[in-house]
């Protein structure tokens, strides 16, 4: 195989790596998760009901 | 004339009740979803939303944490609370559907009073009248309906009997509210009412409803005092002048709702229900007789959980030997087909199918765990386990229902933390946080079976490999109770607030939950193997395998030829050996190559680097590379271990299976040089280090989040320096018992 091709497919995971795991702690920080105990629907669901005007 | 059709408007329907009365399971029924159920009381500490279609009109429902009254005083009550009064995100539901325990009705229906208090329409979900029917309680259902005014439907929801019914109730009571019948109140509490009103008129906050004032007046410290726009140093006066007619009407103000409330209750249900003798003593009451015994109860809890880590050993090990061949089989042929291409090969083989091969091999062990965890669950045992804690928790200073978070605890941190909604004072709140990542989660399970693969089954045997499981999943709560001791002690000194645990009955688990529970545990785990486990591998193996200078791999071969030389082989005869792929001396080059170029990756460096500072604990630079990496997520130890044997061995190496390479790694320099990198003292501090430690990021920012960013901070903190120290100690000790 090229051995340039090698180097970008090999430069483009790392790169997509560091992104995604920046992505997925930054992402972690702000908003935390719930574990089993989630409300976020609860959340898209008063953001959709105020938007109907309830 | 033409018609105009209109869609009725959607309806937003809240579901309350006791805790583990159902409401979970009914809510997953009506709306298809498959929300966490347990046989124990506070799963549920948020609320839920899902959605469903009754004729044709849309309906969104409201799933709360289970409250025993609307006195809210934990945080997960106040959820509840905060929905019937219209003051959270959600607009005040149009229907209230309330679950009540048809076998404990009275008590049930105090909430259902404190509800119907504030006026909201109703539906009576009477749940679970099979196990009221086999207690000898017989429930008019009618009688009880025209008595509270509102629709009164039998169910029993784990069964999906009476749902089309409740169905059809709840459509009625959309078109035609029917708000319930409340409790006649008595002077003493109008009177107290006027002068609370009247106090209050001038303050700058909204005008409460009668409901809101009785909860102001009735609860010790409502969560509806900051809505009254009154500072609190000027309520107290005012409340106590209220107050004042409560006492002159001979009632205590805190008692007082709940002696009028059970009065009215007691002849509300004169002659509705009928309690009959069955003549049996309950099954429930015959089993909790051993099982809640305060010695033969210890003493079978215990054993429960041996057999439960001895069998999660046992059973796993055929699945995860054809995980292991499958993982091969998929790593040979892309070997074989990348070889053209060293770095892809690689990364590929060494990197992706090393890292992520090697985590998912202990998918079995994860699946045993939460088949048992559902099964205790489900069956009601976890409860009578937390009663048995109870007294040990109470010695350290523990709120008992502290027991509850640690026990989620042993699947995940992260609704563990969460669990500690439902501890009402937040001095214990917080020590429970604090406490809670201590216990051991499932992403530590990974760590101690490969650990006790390599270096304890092989030297004592499967009994003793399942006994160092059990022990290292209890050696978290050993540890967490002198430190929530310390905690309570020195830095908080919470109230010290009885236990109140209801024991639910027995039940047996219901297969598809178990099934459901392990699905979803065992996706999740995928699912990390596929995402994070898999870029942390790219990212571990670019760090172990750059920079790549051909100076490393000369300057191998010189030391491999000079080496040979001072044997006494000839120049030509080395080179003839080296020619031959197979030879051992070209295997020994190799060998000698790969272990060259990680040594000076990055990460080799960076190893090296820090690798003193666990110098005490045994651990040599690989393995300090594979706790640093660990921090994000503690499973990810598996896979650099991988990758870090993977590339530092040559490919026809025999021990091809992570826990063989391990146990053939020998210290390369130092006072140890020639030695076995792992030994048993080894192994042990690695775990230790591990059941200590806080290497969980998600977990860490859920700490940050419900207990702010002090206590995050300082609960990585502590929970590092704890793990560094445990690991020094057994290292220590082990290698003066073992050496």
């Amino acid at each position: 195989m090229n051995e340039w091709l090698d180097k970008i497919i090999v430069s483009v995971l790392i790169l997509w790596a560091l992104g995604y795991v920046v992505w997925i702690t930054v992402k972690k920080f702000k908003r935390p998760g719930c574990g089993d105990s989630c409300s976020c629907d609860a959340k898209k669901l008063a953001k959709n009901l105020s938007r109907k005007g309830r | 004339m033409p018609t105009t059709l209109v869609a009725p408007k959607e309806a937003l329907i809240a579901v309350i009740g006791n805790p583990n009365t159902g409401k979970t399971t009914l809510f997953n029924k009506l709306t298809g979803k498959r929300q966490r159920v347990g046989n124990y009381p506070g799963i549920t500490v948020e609320k839920k939303t899902g959605r469903l279609e009754i004729s044709g009109r849309q309906i969104n429902l409201v799933d709360l944490p289970g409250a025993y009254s609307l006195a809210a005083t934990s945080p997960d009550e106040r959820v509840a609370v905060d929905v019937l009064t219209g003051n959270s995100d959600l607009p005040t539901p149009d229907l209230v559907v309330c679950v009540a325990d048809a076998a404990n009705l009275q008590r049930n229906l105090f909430l259902a009073m404190q509800v119907a208090d504030f006026g909201l329409p109703m539906v009576l979900a009477l749940n679970m009248t099979d196990e009221a029917g086999k207690l000898g309680i017989e429930i008019d259902v009618d009688k009880l309906s025209a008595k509270l005014g509102i629709p009164v439907v039998p169910m029993v929801a784990v069964k999906s009997q009476g749902l089309d019914q409740l169905k059809l109730a709840i459509s009625a009571a959309l078109e035609r509210p029917q708000i319930p019948l409340t409790v006649n109140w008595p002077a003493g509490v109008t009177d107290a009412l006027d002068t609370l009103e009247a106090g209050l008129a001038n303050g700058e906050g909204e005008p409460l409803t009668h409901a809101e004032l009785r909860r102001i007046l009735f609860d010790a410290d409502s969560a509806l005092l900051e809505r009254t726009g009154v500072h609190k140093d000027k309520i107290r006066p005012l409340l106590a002048a209220a107050r004042e007619h409560l006492f002159k009407a001979g009632m205590n103000p805190l008692a007082a709702e709940a002696l009028i409330v059970y009065k009215h209750l007691g002849s509300l249900l004169a002659d509705v229900e009928q309690h009959h003798d069955t003549g049996k003593v309950p099954f429930s009451d015959k089993l909790d007789r051993v099982l809640t015994h305060r010695v033969w109860g210890l003493l079978i809890f215990l054993g429960v959980m041996y057999v439960v880590f001895q069998s999660i050993y046992a059973w796993a090990s055929p699945f995860m030997d054809a995980i292991e061949w499958l993982t091969k089989l998929v790593q040979e042929p892309v070997s074989a087909w990348l070889a053209s291409s060293p770095v892809l090969q690689s990364l590929f083989a060494d990197g992706v199918i090393a890292g992520v091969g090697g985590m998912l091999v202990f998918l079995p062990q994860i699946l045993i765990l939460f088949f048992f965890i559902a099964l205790l669950e489900d069956s009601g045992y976890m409860a009578r386990a937390a009663f048995l804690m109870d007294k040990l928790f109470s010695w350290c200073g523990l709120n008992g229902k502290s027991f509850v978070p640690m026990l989620s605890g042993f699947a995940c941190g992260i609704p563990a933390v969460m669990a500690t909604r439902t501890i009402e004072d937040r001095k214990s709140r917080l020590t429970t946080i604090l406490i809670a990542p201590l216990m051991s989660c499932s992403a530590r399970l990974p760590v101690y079976v490969i650990m006790i693969g390599a270096f304890i089954e092989p030297h004592y045997g499967a009994k003793w490999a399942g006994f160092t499981l059990f022990a290292m999943h209890l050696l978290g709560l050993t540890i967490a109770l002198p430190l929530a001791w310390f905690f309570t002690k020195f830095m908080f000194k919470g109230k010290s607030q009885p236990f109140l645990l209801e024991l639910p009955p027995y039940r047996w688990p219901a297969p598809l939950n178990v099934i459901w529970r392990m699905w979803e545990r065992g996706g999740q785990f995928v699912k990390r193997a596929g995402t994070i486990i898999f870029a942390m591998s790219v990212l571990i193996w670019a760090l172990c395998y750059f920079p790549r200078p051909e100076s490393v791999e000369e300057q191998a071969k010189q030391e491999v030829v000079q080496s040979e030389q001072a044997k006494g082989s000839t120049l030509t005869a080395i080179d003839e050996q080296l020619a031959k792929a197979d030879s051992p001396l070209a295997l020994a080059l190799e060998h000698e190559t790969a272990s060259a170029y990680l040594e000076q990756s990055y990460m080799g460096r960076a190893g090296k680097f820090i690798q003193p500072l666990f110098a005490p604990a045994g651990f040599d630079w690989k393995i300090t590379v594979g706790v640093l990496a660990s921090f994000p997520a503690r499973e990810v130890i598996i896979s650099t271990l991988g990758i870090i044997y993977n590339l530092g061995t040559d490919v026809d190496e025999e021990s091809d299976d992570l826990k063989s390479r391990m146990a053939s790694e020998h210290w390369t320099s130092g006072p140890l040089k020639g030695r076995p990198v792992f030994n048993v003292p080894i192994a042990l501090a690695i775990m230790v280090f591990f059941a200590l430690c806080m290497q969980c990021g998600a977990t860490v920012a859920i700490v940050i989040r419900e207990a702010g960013l002090k206590w995050g901070i300082f609960s990585f903190a502590y929970m590092t320096v704890l793990a560094w120290i445990g690991s020094v100690l057994i290292y220590q000790i082990g290698m003066r018992i073992f050496a």
